[in-house]
This record gives C-alpha cells, sequence and structure tokens, in this order.
C-alpha cells in the first residue's frame, strides 16, 4: 500500500504546484506526472466513497481507441497532499478549462464542428466499444482553445449519469435515482447531446429556474423537445436536428454514425405519432395526468394511491374512455387481473409488483418503479451504494422479489436487457445468503467491483483491491483496539464478495465471529488470503489475530504442546506471517494426537481414581487381611513348636 | 474371601464329639485329663476372651500349649496315669512356664503381627496413593482435565 502523501497508484505523483480541478459534480482532479515517464502529461480523478467508478470501463482500459473522449490509464489507491486516502483514475490531462455554464449563443457552425462532431466520433467509438458516456453536459466538455473541437470529459469516475443533472437525462432516466440510472444506451448519450447543444445554441440553460421534479414533470406534459425549447430562438439546422434528437422515445433518436453527418440527420424524419392527451385530468394522489406517460410516472411516484386506482378499474376506465387507447387498456387490465385469476395472495409485493407492470404496460419506456422510487435494471447494484435506508429497503425488496424478471419480460423487445435476467438472480442468491459475510453487502460489494470496503476498521484506508485489504489492516492494526476482533460484517462481506470462492467457502457459513471454530475460520480465511495473495510480512494484522484471541492455542489440550507451540506462534506473528501461525494452530495431525493424547488421559485418569478410592476404602479390609494373616503365623509358629516337641520325644 | 458355612447342625454334633472325647478322656485318663485342664488353662482363658470368627488367637495359643503340654503329658503316660505323677509334674515350674509360656507367646503373636502387617501395608499403600495423585495431579495440569 502506497503510504506516501502525494502519490497515486503507485507511480504517479500530485504536483503540488496546481490546485486541484473542480470537475462535474463535484469530483477532484489533480495534475500528476508519471514518476516513470515525466514527460506525459496525466491527470488523477479522485473517485468519490459513495459513487464507485464504472468497472466496464475502468477495468477494461483495451480496447479501440475513442477519439474526443478521455479514457482511464490505470487506477489506484493513494493519499493527496493533505494525507488524506482515496481511490485514483489516472487519465491524460484536460485540453483545456470546461466549456462550463453557457453565456452566449454559439454560432451554428461552432457548434456542429466543435461540439456535434467531435461528440458524435467518440460517441460512435464508445458504442464499438459496447460502452456509453452517460455523462455529457456543458461542464464536462473541455476545449484547449475557442474554434477546438471539444473533448468529453471523464465518465468513468462514478457511476452512468450519477452526476448529471436531471435536465440532460430523458425523462424515464431522470425519474430514476440518480445512482440507479445504469449505462444506458448511446441514444440516451445522444440525448444528453441534444440538450448541451441546446443550451450552448441558446446561450443559456433551459428552465433553469425549475428543479429536477418540475423539470421532469414539464417534459413528461409537452414532451423533451416542445419543454426545453419553449422560446427559445434557435437556428433552424439546430433545432431540425433536437427534434429528433430529444425525441421521447430513444428508438426515434439518430445514431451516432447518423449525427456525423448533420445534414443527413436533420433530414431524417421519423413517422411518430403524437401522444394522446385526454381531455379529462385522472387524480393519481393529487396528481393531475393527461398522457399515458404523466400517468405511467405518477402511478410509480404513488403506488399507495396507484393500487386502489388500478384495482377498481379506474384507470382502465380513464385509458379507454379519455384516453381513447383500448390497447394500452387492455394491457393494464391483463395485468390487474392475472393474479386475481391465478388466485395470488394480494400482499405489499403483490401490490408493487402490480402498480410496476401497469406502469410498464402504460409507458413502454418506464423505468422499474418500487414502493415510489424508480431505477434501471443494470443500474440497481450502484443504486444500492450509499443510499438512504429507506430507499435501501425498497432496493432491498425488489431484489428478493426478483422485479427485474417481470419487468424484463414485460419489456422483452427492450435489447440488451435479456442477459440482467440471470443477473437479477444471482442478485437474490447473494442477498439471501445469511451471516456476516451475507446479505445487502455482500450484494452491493459482489455487484460493484470498483465500491471500497467501508468497514469502520479501516478508518484511514480506501480498499477496493481484495489485494490491498490485508496490508490496510495490517497498517490499520497501529491504531485500532486489538482486544476487537480484526475482522468485521464489512470485511467479511468485501472479502467473500472479491476473493476467490475457494478461500471464502467457510467465511461464507459463518453466523458470528464469537466461537472457537468461527475464529479458527477467520484465521484460516486471512492465512489462506495471505497465501494466495502474497502480500509481504503482516506484522500489524498477525499481531492483531494474535491478540484478540484468533490466533490461539487455547483450544488446545495438552499443556506442554500448547508451551512449545506458543513461543513458536508469537514469533511467527512478530515476522507477520499469518499462514505460518495457521498451519501452527490449525495442524490437523498435531491436532489429532493431541486429542488422542487427552482421550488417552482422561482413560488413565479413571483408572488411577479407582485405583486412589480403592486404597482410601481399604482399610478396614486390611486390617482384617493382617489379623488374618498374623494368627496364621501364630499359628504356624505354635505347630512348629509342637512339632519339635515331638520330634524332641522322639528322639529320647 | 467368604468363609466356609457351617451349619448349626454340624457345629451341634462337633461339640457333642468334644463332650464325648472329654467325657472319655476323664474316663479312661483322669490324671491326663487334670494335667490337659491345668497345662491348656491359657487357651481355655483365649477362648472365653476371643470372640473374633474364627477363633484365631484361640486356635493358635491353643496350639502352643498343646506344644508345651506334649512332654509332660508323655511323661505322665509313662509314669502309668497317675495322679501323684500329675502332682509332681505341675509342682516343677518348668512344666507350668513351657506350657504356658508358649501359650503367651502365641497370643503376643497374635496381637503383634497384625499390627506390624497393617503399619507396614499402610505405608506402602499410602506411598501408592501418593504416587497416584501425583500422576493425576500431572495429567490434570497436563491436559486440563477435571
Amino acid at each position: 500500500m502506497p503510504g506516501e502523501n502525494g502519490v497515486v497508484a503507485t507511480q504517479y505523483r500530485i504536483d503540488p504546484s496546481r490546485p486541484p480541478q473542480l470537475l462535474a459534480g463535484g469530483l477532484r482532479a489533480f495534475s500528476v506526472s508519471d514518476m516513470r515517464d515525466r514527460a506525459r502529461a496525466l491527470m488523477a480523478v479522485q473517485t468519490r466513497p459513495d459513487l464507485p467508478a464504472r468497472p466496464r470501463i475502468t477495468l477494461a482500459r483495451a480496447g479501440p481507441p475513442v477519439p474526443y473522449a478521455v479514457l482511464p490509464h490505470e487506477y489506484g489507491p493513494g493519499h493527496d497532499l493533505a494525507g488524506k486516502p482515496g481511490w485514483f483514475i489516472i487519465c491524460d490531462a484536460l485540453p483545456g478549462a470546461a466549456v462550463g455554464p453557457p453565456r452566449a449563443p454559439w454560432r451554428e457552425q461552432e457548434l456542429v464542428a466543435c461540439v456535434l462532431l467531435p461528440a458524435a466520433a467518440a460517441l460512435l467509438a464508445l458504442q464499438t466499444r459496447g460502452q456509453t458516456h452517460r455523462a455529457i453536459n456543458t461542464e464536462n466538455l473541455f476545449r484547449e482553445a475557442p474554434q477546438e473541437p471539444a473533448i468529453l470529459g471523464p465518465f468513468w469516475a462514478a457511476p452512468p449519469a450519477s452526476l448529471q443533472p436531471a435536465i440532460y437525462e430523458p425523462p424515464y432516466m431522470a425519474r430514476c435515482l440518480p445512482a440507479g440510472r445504469g449505462d444506458g444506451t448511446v441514444a440516451d448519450d445522444v440525448y444528453a447531446l441534444g440538450v448541451t447543444l441546446l443550451a450552448l445554441a441558446a446561450g443559456r440553460m433551459p428552465l433553469a429556474a425549475l428543479n429536477d421534479a418540475a423539470i421532469l414533470r414539464r417534459k413528461l406534459e409537452l414532451g423533451s423537445y416542445a419543454a426545453l425549447t419553449a422560446e427559445m430562438q434557435l437556428p433552424q439546422m439546430i433545432s431540425d436536428l433536437l427534434r429528433s434528437m430529444l425525441a421521447e422515445d430513444p428508438e426515434h433518436r439518430p445514431s451516432p454514425k447518423l449525427l456525423l453527418n448533420p445534414e443527413q440527420a436533420r433530414a431524417r424524419r421519423i413517422a411518430a405519432r403524437p401522444p394522446r392527451r385526454a381531455q379529462q385530468a385522472l387524480n393519481v394522489g393529487g396528481q393531475m395526468v393527461f398522457s399515458a406517460r404523466e400517468l405511467a410516472h405518477a402511478l410509480g411516484l404513488r403506488p399507495d394511491f396507484a393500487y386502489p386506482l388500478l384495482k377498481s378499474g379506474m384507470v382502465e376506465h380513464w385509458i379507454r374512455r379519455n384516453l381513447g387507447d383500448p390497447q394500452i387498456g387492455m394491457a393494464v387490465e391483463d395485468v390487474t387481473r392475472k393474479p386475481a385469476e391465478q388466485n395470488m395472495p394480494e400482499d405489499a409485493r403483490h401490490r408493487e409488483m402490480t402498480v410496476m407492470l401497469s406502469a410498464c404496460a402504460i409507458d413502454p419506456t418506464a423505468p422499474l418503479n418500487w414502493r415510489g422510487i424508480a431505477v434501471q435494471p443494470d443500474g440497481i447494484a450502484t443504486a444500492l451504494v450509499g443510499c438512504p435506508q429507506e430507499e435501501a429497503a425498497a432496493l432491498e425488496e425488489l431484489v428478493a422479489a426478483e422485479a427485474v424478471v417481470p419487468y424484463i419480460e414485460a419489456l422483452e423487445r427492450r435489447p440488451g436487457l435479456a442477459a440482467q435476467r440471470d443477473e437479477a438472480r444471482d442478485f437474490r442468491r447473494l442477498l439471501a445468503a445469511s451471516g456476516p459475510a451475507g446479505g445487502i453487502r455482500r450484494l452491493t460489494y459482489a455487484a460493484n467491483p470498483m465500491l471500497a470496503c467501508a468497514s469502520p476498521l479501516l478508518a484511514n484506508h480506501v480498499v477496493v483491491r481484495i489485494g490491498d485489504l490485508l496490508p490496510a489492516l495490517s497498517e490499520a492494526a497501529a491504531t485500532s483496539d486489538r482486544s476487537k476482533p480484526p475482522i468485521d460484517p464489512h470485511v467479511a462481506a468485501f472479502i467473500a464478495a472479491r476473493a476467490e470462492s475457494t478461500v471464502t467457502g467457510e467465511l461464507i457459513a459463518l453466523k458470528s465471529f464469537a466461537g472457537p471454530k468461527e475464529r479458527l475460520a477467520v484465521l484460516r480465511l486471512f492465512g489462506r488470503l495471505e497465501q494466495r495473495l502474497l502480500p509481504g510480512p503482516l506484522p500489524g494484522l498477525a499481531g492483531w489475530l494474535l491478540q484478540s484471541g484468533f490466533a490461539t492455542l487455547e483450544d488446545w489440550r495438552s499443556h506442554r504442546t500448547r508451551a512449545a507451540l506458543e513461543d513458536t506462534l508469537k514469533q511467527a506473528a512478530s515476522q507477520g506471517q499469518i499462514a505460518t501461525m495457521l498451519m501452527l494452530v490449525d495442524d490437523a495431525e498435531a491436532r489429532r494426537a493431541d486429542e488422542t493424547g487427552a482421550e488417552a488421559a482422561a482413560q488413565r485418569l479413571v483408572v488411577l481414581k479407582a485405583a486412589l478410592d480403592d486404597i482410601k476404602g481399604g482399610e478396614a479390609r486390611r486390617a482384617k487381611a493382617a489379623q488374618a494373616l498374623g494368627h496364621e503365623l501364630a499359628t504356624g509358629a505354635g505347630l512348629l513348636g509342637l512339632l519339635g516337641s515331638a520330634i524332641s520325644l522322639a528322639l529320647r | 474371601m467368604a468363609e466356609p458355612a457351617t451349619s448349626p447342625r454340624a457345629k451341634a454334633s462337633v461339640l457333642w464329639l468334644q463332650g464325648l472325647g472329654c467325657g472319655a478322656l476323664l474316663a479312661f485318663a483322669p490324671a491326663l485329663a487334670v494335667l490337659l485342664v491345668v497345662l491348656m488353662a491359657p487357651a481355655s482363658a483365649c477362648l472365653a476372651a476371643d470372640l473374633q470368627q474364627g477363633r484365631g488367637t484361640t486356635r493358635s495359643v491353643a496350639i502352643a500349649c498343646g506344644a508345651g503340654a506334649l512332654a509332660p503329658a508323655w511323661r505322665l503316660w509313662l509314669a502309668g496315669d497317675r495322679m501323684e505323677s500329675v502332682f509332681v509334674l505341675l509342682s516343677d515350674p518348668l512344666t507350668l512356664a513351657f506350657a504356658w509360656g508358649g501359650g503367651a507367646c502365641a497370643w503376643a503373636l497374635c496381637q503383634v503381627i497384625p499390627a506390624v502387617l497393617q503399619s507396614v501395608w499402610s505405608v506402602r499403600e499410602t506411598t501408592r496413593a501418593h504416587r497416584i495423585e501425583a500422576e493425576m495431579a500431572r495429567l490434570r495440569e497436563e491436559w486440563h482435565l477435571e
């Protein structure tokens, strides 16, 4: 573990002469130099503990180049100049300052040449790699000088779109928890690029006076294009492009390839039917809705009001009569009547499922709604990180109910969602695992490979990789209370999620760390991890294991053997060799011999006790025997006398 | 070891035979009977005082007295079993000393030998008990046994 201040990811040194740059979403970026190649201009972006980096991009660094975008080169733990620990991702330095909030309208040519074309090229390259950007906004566009093409800023240091203001997201994404928006598709990037172009073309942020909820309502009410461009004077070409780029249906938005030819893209017309609008509103928990999208949104937002409306048939009736869409009405009827036909119990889970599926039936782009919150199926994992307790409970229930499966089945036509079905089942299995190494913690660590371990035992260390855990624990031992265990549910769940299954089998089965068997299992775990990961000597952790009683010889029966092993154990602990300690404590053959010896000793003790009792209780018997023998001897002496007399008489 | 069971009927038979023997002795050799009564007096006294089962002390004393009485009884028999000879023999202090001294020695052996044996055995068993207790303590300490 690098411990030097100002050194990150082992080989990069923060430039102390340049203050950190604040990126979109509050991320800090430090100017760094590679200690092996000082010529490279590099930057280290510090991730936030509650927003893990995107693993698919950060871990898979190889791939076709992406022009006009910043990609990560390296990552690792480190300390900033003040000594504060963090997790850093190294990338090329940004060419200049961020474009920032627009202050004056950009010219059409500049917009196309400096923003649209470079961004489309970047999105096309990302699409080739099977990735999305999900962080396109004016704050995350950088360029060296005016008239220079803009570069798309870092997008991998936080979950997709988690730091994106809601205005840049299509309604079905803006409705979701920020960390639960998922990777999305390139169409969502095109939407964000459209909003960016709009803001730059207009010279101001649209709907700047409204909060996120109001912006979303406005978009649902009027449609994104109408809501965002209202009262704006835009160049005709940009206006034409935005009409398709801000389309409500992602399939109606132009592809990056098409955007590379703006003239062709603006000429593209989608024959989409305008959404139906009812003359008479439906009241859903105080919210008046006029369209299908508004209705789906309101149902998901207020499931407590939505379910009675759905069960009473009011929603279906309103859709058929007022909205005039019998197809959607029929789909809602299918969802609401199906459980009754199948005699399913009307519990809370069923109510949430009904509302969620009804919203899907009404609006095919609707996110996964559950107890008032919304997420995308591939955003559940990231949404679990650091969310408030109420949202965490809803997400936990959503995972336990495998709500993703019926959601995906309802939206089968969406590409790429089928693979998430297996993931949903894996999530439920992980959540169902009990014990300190199971449950929601393990699920969170397993589903977020770039999430740092949140254990308080690692107070001053950021541990993302399993290989960094043991050294961090060993260093943390210096300031920890060594009478307490060196493992807690967070560390256990982290290991269970990140280490090989051959190492974690015993850990997963543990219910606590209290008993002697459990403590031995923990020692085995650390010993095997040390053997696998080879982190070097770990004197801190080894001493901690010894002092907290996890490496103990207490359960050895033979005092002599224990005394002999204790010295060796202390020596191994001082040298930081946990595997050696494990070999001493957990030597199966020696333990068997110890047990056999103990059993033999117990049997011998029984025999000796019986002999002692016999001695103590045999006084009377001995007295009787002594008397009998004394009499016999006296009689014998008398008989000898008698014989002597007889012989002397005979010899006379 | 269990004592051989002797039935009351067998005991009565033995007593009857003893009485018959004594009667026969008195009838056919009264002088010898008197001599034996005097010389065997310690055995009779012991018989009266010995309450132990089997009367081992009485038996020992009787045999020892008998050993002392054998020579005088032989001499009396050779002298013709006369009453005067009985008095002559009994007036010799050595005759009484041998018979009664033998009985006394037998009685003393019956008292001393068991006591000595018991002491020796007790010491031996105490030593053994200490050895066992030491081994038990060692096992308990070594193996944490209760």
